[in-house]
């Protein structure tokens, strides 16, 4: 059931993407919702479902290589390194949503680059990545609460609802803050006697 | 301890197989890129269509918000308009006429008829706007791969921005002249020379493509109209192209060089440009045309 709620998000937001993508926006939608299931579902299974979202992309689009899939794990990535281990509250999810808005940005600047295109002027591209940025701290928390309400009406973990995945499977998280609490056995002066 | 050596064995398991598919992927790629977009563009057709059908619904429900006098103004002014064209357009069968009597009476082949198909854009690719877009004309069209993608600026000139690549059923993808891909010969008529844009050497300059391969004896003036050449089979000749921005100095004359390159800032406007139109080989429609990997492109 998770596999099948997040192919048809991953395909909905494609296709939004696809749709805004004809008024010279590129939002990377598929990179939030790729972070989301990064956090309710498992690192791996997001970096695998970047690479098969980053080649439809290109794919439909017909670009010159494939560059799409890197920029969605490096987004995917670097929104980790940003959240915070127990998100207790939906706003916490806007600073890994600034940055995944940063990391498209200027991924898909050095990729018209790469391709042998005409990149946007220095000045443009600090008024997109202000942009993109802008609409990444609004839309991961709108986009953290609508899945969520899906979430928990398909009785799937969420984001703030489930528990939270950890890169690699285990042991220590990647970027993760956890919190070391010192506990103190007391016992009291009653006790010590018998 | 075991389990952690199992754990290791996963990971390294994962990412070898993770790594080979990337590996997969990567190289096949570029073989699959051709056909990919043509089966994404048409399975995503009907939906892209929807809204594009959606909007220029809204945008028609528009007009309704005017008021008389204004519905008035505007039909005045395209009434106008019309007269203007439908001119333009009898002069143009005139001098057709005259074309071809005269070179019936010359002994010479009558030049190719051009049927005109009107498209709408229905995607482009956010990162390379002005690179390439996909139009919803296909092979059920007669739409071929190698015709010439043109626009119409507001004095009803004729543009040549581009050619098609790639031809699906219901969409073609456009290559501009702005992808450094795409190779066309462009006449000069004011100088008689030819030269061959995006060939010469690439320089970030916004609104301007390299055109390389012009013959160093001759001088350039700037913003000299270029013209298409007609030496590719698809695309009509005397087609503007656009303006000679800049031409590298002239070498001295000890020097070895043949050629040079200069920057041509291409006549359309790229931005904000919705419709176009394919021209097309009336041969090509009835289906007596030659195979598409004849084309020069």
């Amino acid at each position: 059931m998770k596999i099948c709620f997040e192919i048809t998000v991953l395909a909905l937001l494609l296709l939004a993407e696809l749709l805004i993508g004809n008024v010279g926006l590129n939002l990377g939608l598929t990179a939030f919702a790729l972070f989301y299931f990064s956090v309710t579902i498992s690192m791996e299974n997001a970096l695998c479902s970047a690479v098969i979202c980053g080649c439809i992309l290109d794919g439909i689009y017909g670009r010159p290589g494939l560059f799409s899939p890197l920029i969605l794990i490096c987004a995917v990535l670097g929104g980790w390194t940003l959240r915070r281990y127990a998100a207790y509250h939906l706003l916490e999810s806007m600073l890994p949503g600034i940055l995944i808005g940063e990391v498209v940005t200027l991924g898909g600047a050095l990729a018209v680059r790469w391709w042998g295109g005409s990149p946007p002027p220095l000045e443009l591209l600090i008024w997109q990545m202000i942009f993109n940025g802008a609409l990444g701290l609004l839309l991961m928390p709108a986009l953290v609460a609508v899945l969520d309400y899906f979430a928990t009406l398909l009785r799937l973990n969420g984001f703030m609802t489930g528990p939270r995945s950890r890169l690699g499977g285990g042991g220590r998280s990647f970027g993760a803050r956890p919190r070391t609490v010192n506990q103190r056995i007391v016992v009291p002066r009653g006790d010590r006697r018998r | 301890m075991a389990e952690g050596v199992k754990k290791n064995g996963h990971r390294i398991f994962f990412a070898a197989v993770a790594i080979l598919l990337l590996l997969l992927a990567f190289a096949g790629y570029r073989t699959l890129r051709r056909s990919a977009g043509l089966v994404f563009g048409d399975f995503f057709y009907p939906y892209l269509f929807v809204a594009k059908s959606a909007s220029n619904q809204v945008s028609d429900q528009t007009l309704l918000l005017y008021n008389r006098t204004e519905l008035a103004a505007r039909v005045e002014q395209l009434l106008r308009v019309n007269r203007q064209l439908g001119a333009q357009a009898a002069e143009a069968a005139n001098l057709r006429q005259e074309n071809e009597e005269l070179r019936r009476n010359s002994g010479l082949q009558p030049e190719s008829n051009w049927r005109y198909l009107t498209s709408e854009i229905i995607m482009r690719d956010p990162l390379l706007w002005n690179e390439h877009f996909t139009v919803n004309r296909g092979s059920a069209d007669g739409v071929v791969p190698g015709a010439a993608a043109m626009t119409v600026t507001a004095e009803g000139l004729p543009v040549l921005i581009g050619v098609v690549d790639q031809v699906g059923r219901h969409t073609s993808q456009i290559t501009t002249l702005f992808s450094p891909g795409l190779r066309l010969s462009a006449a000069l008529p004011g100088t008689g020379a030819s030269g061959v844009i995006n060939a010469g050497e690439r320089h970030s300059v916004s609104g301007c493509v390299p055109i390389g391969l012009l013959p160093a004896h001759l001088r350039y003036t700037p913003r000299e109209a270029l013209f298409s050449t007609g030496y590719e089979r698809n695309i009509p000749r005397g087609i503007k192209i656009g303006e000679l921005e800049s031409v590298e100095d002239t070498p001295s004359r000890f020097s070895h060089q043949l050629y040079l390159s200069g920057l041509l800032k291409p006549a359309a406007r790229l931005d904000s440009i919705r419709f176009l139109i394919l021209a097309l080989r009336r041969e090509n429609h009835q289906g007596g045309g030659r195979t598409p990997d004849e084309d020069l492109l």
